[in-house]
Formats: structure tokens, sequence, C-alpha cells
């Protein structure tokens, strides 16, 4: 759990004051953060395994959120971690919802259940809608031959579109918007389905900016189609986002817990590298006595999108509803809808 | 057949990860010529404040790196260009009272394409250095500087570019490769006055501004660059940065054919690449160097020279600024080699 401590006190707090007060009004709405309470047993497999081999309970996101954001109330769009094999803790979720009044449960969907079965979980959980994900989709072991069809079975998508819910979309597949079976999946989901709300996480997954120029435009005016900035980190990206993309269709999430490594994702050749201040088993970091003297990857979210967005012509104040209003006017949206389904 | 994993070798390596870069990115860009405006040679390396050691298991900069040594990594880099340098020793105080100016003299005799730089200390009289230049066939200065932390931190321009150096230069129409001093680089207010006080006072010199003014990232450039865009004698050497945004910030701003290609070799053959983090430059490495973040052993990343991390930054700044692929194609050698024959006429020196 992040703690006040004297390099939180001088390295991110002055960060902080550089970087986001600026941008921030008095609430925050994070559109992407984790929590769980429950690991599944191969998780010492995963791709971040300090993070994931741990309980990330909601009070451990919620002191992030308190640490990362002083001066604001946080909010959070959550949700568990994919798992196949039950361990997505979506019953946790949900009733720490109810118990915290910022918080806005995702539902993590089993991919066989039946569209009954689907508005009996959302009506029951009080889910704002789906976090799907590839790896729900074991019939096909490898990423790069899941589609987004195969993450969103049609019986999750008619309840979405029936009452109005999030999708937040994680796309599948090594070539992400630069696929056209990616981009012509999210066309005909919005074309079909034109009252869910698809949220383009990672903005599609866009750590760097060859996979979105050239692609972002063939989705950035579907009118149900929304991007979340988590985890990206790129200036540059976020110039090319902005040159195509209403500000008012993007929303700032953090993937917490992983946006309390202090560091960076940068690109390296032809991947992605994240550069640590502390040596975690799958980042880049120096010598313990000469660590890298970075802030929260979710700051560098921030000033990534500040320097891009300045560039492609927009100012702080263009930017602040990226940070609250625009999610909440979607989430506000499912609520008026589900009056009345969901269970009190 | 053994049980232990194979390592991929340093040959087959280059050839999987290197050599496709260079042929899909690099080579594409590329002249059939190349200056490299910044290379440093030294037989061996004399530094008090080596910034870059090797250290127990960690390596770091080269003891040893001669002009053979900078021959090879040409070859390796560049592998089918005609490669030229502008080389200097290290530029230390230090190493100046090691004679390390007449080994770069006679290197540079003994190799061809190469133009040797003379590394002059704030202290060194006109007359000294008058002499120096002449007998070594130097196009120009490679200004020393101490890197002790409070002399790096707090010395001025004027005082490391000395005033026998600026007279000398202006006179003789000399290249003057400028690694500015302190913590804030081009960002400071006293060394863009100065620079700017330079260029003006000695319109015949050619400055040239040694990683772009230590510009790794965009805040150190983004707002002084409006205040040196116009200079008529000020160049910008583009070694080891490797930023988009910085590259997009100079090419949206100043003459491009005032943009000279560099690598700072032997510094570019490591395979990595300088990034910023919490706006502070970090070196990201594939080997275990002692100043470098890089990742434990068995998921080491799989990077490529710094060299082409260069090229690539240059050739998306480019393009983001709206300059054409000739534009582009005049920094890596045109536009350096116009300053060195510029010099090679006035002083009557060999080419």
């Amino acid at each position: 759990m992040l703690v006040k401590d004297e390099y939180y006190e001088t390295v991110d707090l002055a960060a902080y004051r550089e970087v986001l007060k600026p941008v921030l009004g008095q609430e925050i709405l994070d559109i992407h953060a984790h929590s769980w309470n429950r690991i599944p047993p191969h998780s010492e497999l995963s791709q971040y395994p300090e993070m994931n081999r741990n309980p990330y309970t909601i009070e451990a996101l919620l002191t992030a959120g308190r640490l990362m954001f002083p001066e604001q109330t946080y909010h959070a769009l959550v949700f568990g971690s994919p798992d196949p094999n039950g361990y997505d803790c979506n019953d946790y979720v949900a009733d720490e919802a109810r118990k915290h009044e910022h918080l806005y449960p995702l539902y993590i969907p089993a991919m066989k259940a039946s569209e009954d079965q689907v508005r009996k979980a959302v009506r029951e959980g009080g889910y704002y809608g789906f976090k799907p994900y590839w790896n729900m989709v074991t019939w096909k072991p490898k990423q790069d031959d899941v589609t987004v069809i195969d993450m969103l079975p049609a019986p999750y998508m008619r309840v979405a579109d029936d009452w109005g819910l999030v999708i937040m979309l994680h796309i599948p597949g090594s070539q992400r918007l630069a696929s056209e079976q990616n981009l012509k999946d999210i066309q005909t989901l919005s074309r079909q389905y034109p009252h869910a709300k698809i949220v383009i996480a990672h903005i599609g997954r866009s750590y760097t900016y060859w996979s979105m120029k050239g692609h972002i435009e063939h989705i950035a005016d579907l009118p149900n189609v929304y991007f979340d900035t988590s985890f990206v980190q790129d200036s540059m990206v976020y110039k090319v986002f902005f040159d195509h993309v209403d500000p008012a269709k993007v929303m700032y999430g953090t993937d917490l817990p992983i946006s309390e490594v202090r560091g960076k994702r940068v690109w390296i050749n032809t991947g992605w590298v994240d550069v640590s201040h502390d040596k975690l088993s799958w980042t880049a970091s120096r010598d313990p006595q000469h660590p890298v003297q970075g802030t929260f990857m979710s700051y560098e979210m921030i000033r990534a999108m500040r320097e891009g967005a300045a560039e492609a012509g927009l100012s702080d104040q263009d930017l602040r509803p990226i940070f609250f209003e625009n999610g909440m006017k979607l989430l506000a949206d499912v609520r008026r809808r589900m009056a009345g389904e969901w269970k009190k | 057949m053994s049980g232990e994993p194979m390592t991929e070798s340093e040959l087959d390596y280059y050839h999987r990860v290197d050599m496709q870069a260079y042929h899909d990115e690099i080579a594409p860009v590329l002249p059939a010529q190349v200056l490299d405006m910044h290379a440093h040679v030294w037989p061996t390396l004399v530094a008090k404040h080596n910034k870059y050691p090797a250290l127990g298991e960690f390596k770091g900069v080269p003891d040893h790196y001669t002009f053979a040594d900078l021959d090879a990594s040409a070859k390796r880099l560049f592998p089918d260009r005609v490669y030229h340098a502008v080389c200097f020793g290290a530029a230390f105080p230090e190493a100046v009272e090691a004679g390390e100016n007449d080994r770069i003299a006679q290197g540079a005799r003994e190799w061809p394409r190469r133009y040797p730089l003379l590394i002059a200390g704030p202290h060194d009289g006109e007359q000294q250095l008058h002499n120096a230049l002449q007998s070594g066939g130097f196009y120009g200065f490679k200004v020393a500087v101490n890197l002790e932390t409070q002399h790096y931190a707090t010395d001025r321009i004027m005082y490391v570019f000395s005033e026998a150096q600026r007279k000398l230069a202006n006179e003789l129409g000399l290249i003057v490769m400028l690694h500015i001093p302190r913590s804030k680089r081009l960002a400071d207010s006293e060394n863009v006055s100065d620079i700017q006080h330079i260029c003006r006072e000695y319109p015949n010199l050619k400055l040239v501004l040694a990683h772009l003014g230590r510009a790794y990232c965009s805040w150190v450039i983004k707002d002084s660059i409006k205040l040196l865009k116009d200079l008529p004698n000020l160049y910008w050497d583009v070694s080891y940065v490797q930023n988009e945004t910085v590259f997009q910030i100079v090419m949206e701003n100043v003459d491009p054919t005032h943009i000279v290609f560099g690598t700072d070799q032997p510094l570019a053959e490591f395979r990595g690449r300088r990034v910023c983090v919490n706006n502070a430059w970090v070196d990201v490495t594939r080997d275990r160097y002692s100043w470098s973040a890089f990742c434990r052993e068995g998921l080491e990343i799989e990077a490529t020279f710094v060299a082409y991390e260069i090229i690539r930054a240059m050739t998306e700044g480019a393009e983001r600024a709206g300059l054409t692929r000739e534009q582009l194609r005049a920094m890596f050698f045109d536009n350096g080699m116009k300053l060195v024959e510029d010099v090679a006429r006035r002083n009557g020196l060999r080419k």
C-alpha cells in the first residue's frame, strides 16, 4: 500500500504541484482502476508479478487515490482482474462499491452466460457495465487469434445496448489499433449496439503511436465510442490522438495498481519497457544506490497528455473535463437508465 | 543435445536486430556519405570525473577507443556508407594536460576523412592555441568542460569558451563544438545570453551547440529556442538526442541547413535509448552499464544502437515539422561538410 514518506513528500508532491495541479479540478474520476481480494494460483506467471501476486484491496486503491490526488475527491470505475477460473472478484468489487459512495463497479463477464444470467448479474451487482478481456476467450489461447467480437458475446452486447452500459474494451492482438480486424469489429459493435458506451482502453493500447497513426481516425467519430487514456505516457501519442479525437470523448484513467510504480513506460527499438525507481521483475531499473528519480506513472500520463494536447492546440482548460465531467456524464446516463433495475 | 538454452551470439544479434533496424528505417534516410559531427577518440581515456565508468560487474565507456576502433564502429553502424568524422578527444582540461590533442592530430593525419578539433581549456593562451591549431591541422575547438560537480553546475560559457578561443575562432572562421554547462542547460538564461553574445560579437566563428544544448528532454529547449533560432552562425549538433519532440521543436524553428548529425561515439554504439522520466534523462540499455537502467538477466531489452535511435527520432521530428526528405538527408552530410570545407578553405587544411 502506498505510504506518505520522504520520497512522496519531496519527489511525488513536487510533480503533483507542477504537472497535475494546473489541470485538475476538485474531483477526479479514474475511469480504469483494478481491485482484487483473491489471487489465482497461477498469478506468479503474470506480466507484473509484484503487482498481481498480492491482493489489491479497495482500501489500497482508495489510499492510492488519496495520496496521488491529495486535493481532489477520488472517484473510480473499478473492476477486478480478468480470470477465466473464477478469480475475477466481481462480487468483491460490487460489495465494496456499495460501501463507498464514489466507486462504480464493472462486471468481468464469463463468456457463456445467457442473456438472462447477464441481466441478473448486472441487476444484483449494481454494475455499470462490462470489462471483457482476451484471456476469457479460453478456446483461443493465442491473443493474436482473439477478436473483439469473440470477447463480447451477443448476450452481453444486447444487455449493454438495452441499458446503455459501459464496455471497457482492451483490444486484443499485437497489432492493436493497426489491426483492420479490430477496427472493423469496433465499427460493427458501434453500429449494431448504438446505445452501448464502448470505451477503448489505453487508447487502443497505444503506448507508442505507431499503432495509432493512420488508424485512430477510423473510429474517432463513432458516436458511442469513447477513449480511456490509462497508462499512455507518450506525448506524441496524445498529439496525434487529439488531432483526431474530440476531447469530450476522452477520459482519464490510471490502471491502478500498476501506476503506483514510479517510473515511465517508454519505447525502445520495437517494444515498450517500463523504467522504474524500484527494482521490479519486469522493469528496467538502475543500481539501487542511484535509482531513477521517477514519480507515479499516473502522473507521467498526465504530463504526456498535457504536452501532447498543447502540441495539438488544446489548453489545460480544454483538458479539465477529461478528468471528471466526461466520464461522469457516461456514468450518470447509466444510472438514469438503470433506475428501477439495480437491486437496492 | 545439451539442455542448456542457446545464447545468441553478438554477431547473430547484430544481423537479426540491428541490421533489421538499419535496413528498414536508417539506411533509407541516409545519403551515400555520412558526416559524424561529434565523435570522440581516446587512445587512453583521461577523465577525473568520468560519468560513464565501468564499476564492478557493470560496463562503462571503453578505456581505449582509437581511430581504428572508430573506423570499426563506423563499419558496424553504417556498413554501406562512406563515413567521415569531426573528431576529438575526451573534452576535459585534464585530457589536454595529458597531451591528448597531439595524439588526435597524429591519428587524423593517418586516417582519411577525419577532421580533428582541438580540446581547448579556459586558461590556454592565444599564442599557445594558435600554435596548436596550426601544427595539428585542427578545424576548430572542442571546448573543454570541467565535470567536477561545482564547476559543471556554475561555470559560465564565457569562462569555458575563453576570450582567447573566441578571438582565434573568429579570426580563422573555425568550428567550435560547445557542450554547455549548468543543470538547466539551454533553459538557463545566462547560457542563452552568452550564446547570443558570442554569436553576435564573433560572427565568423561557427558555433555548434553539442547535443542541441544537452536537450535530451523537451523542457530544455521549448522556450529558449525562440531566443536562439535566428543566429546566423549558430549550428545544432544532434548527437545523443533521441527525443522526437525535441527534434520537432528544433526543426520547426531553426534553418534546417544549420542542423548537423553527430553520434557522440563511442557512446552511440551502446544498445538502448536515452529517455525522459520525471523530466530527467535516463539511459535504458540492453547491457548492464553502471549508470543505466536495464532489465534483469533473461529479460534483456531487445535494443539497437543509440545511433539508430538518434536517426529514428530525427526522422520522426522532421516529418512532424514538415521537412522534406532532402532537407533531412542534408543533415547527415552536406550541412556539416559545408562548415568543414569552409574551415579548410580559409586555413589551407587538407580535406
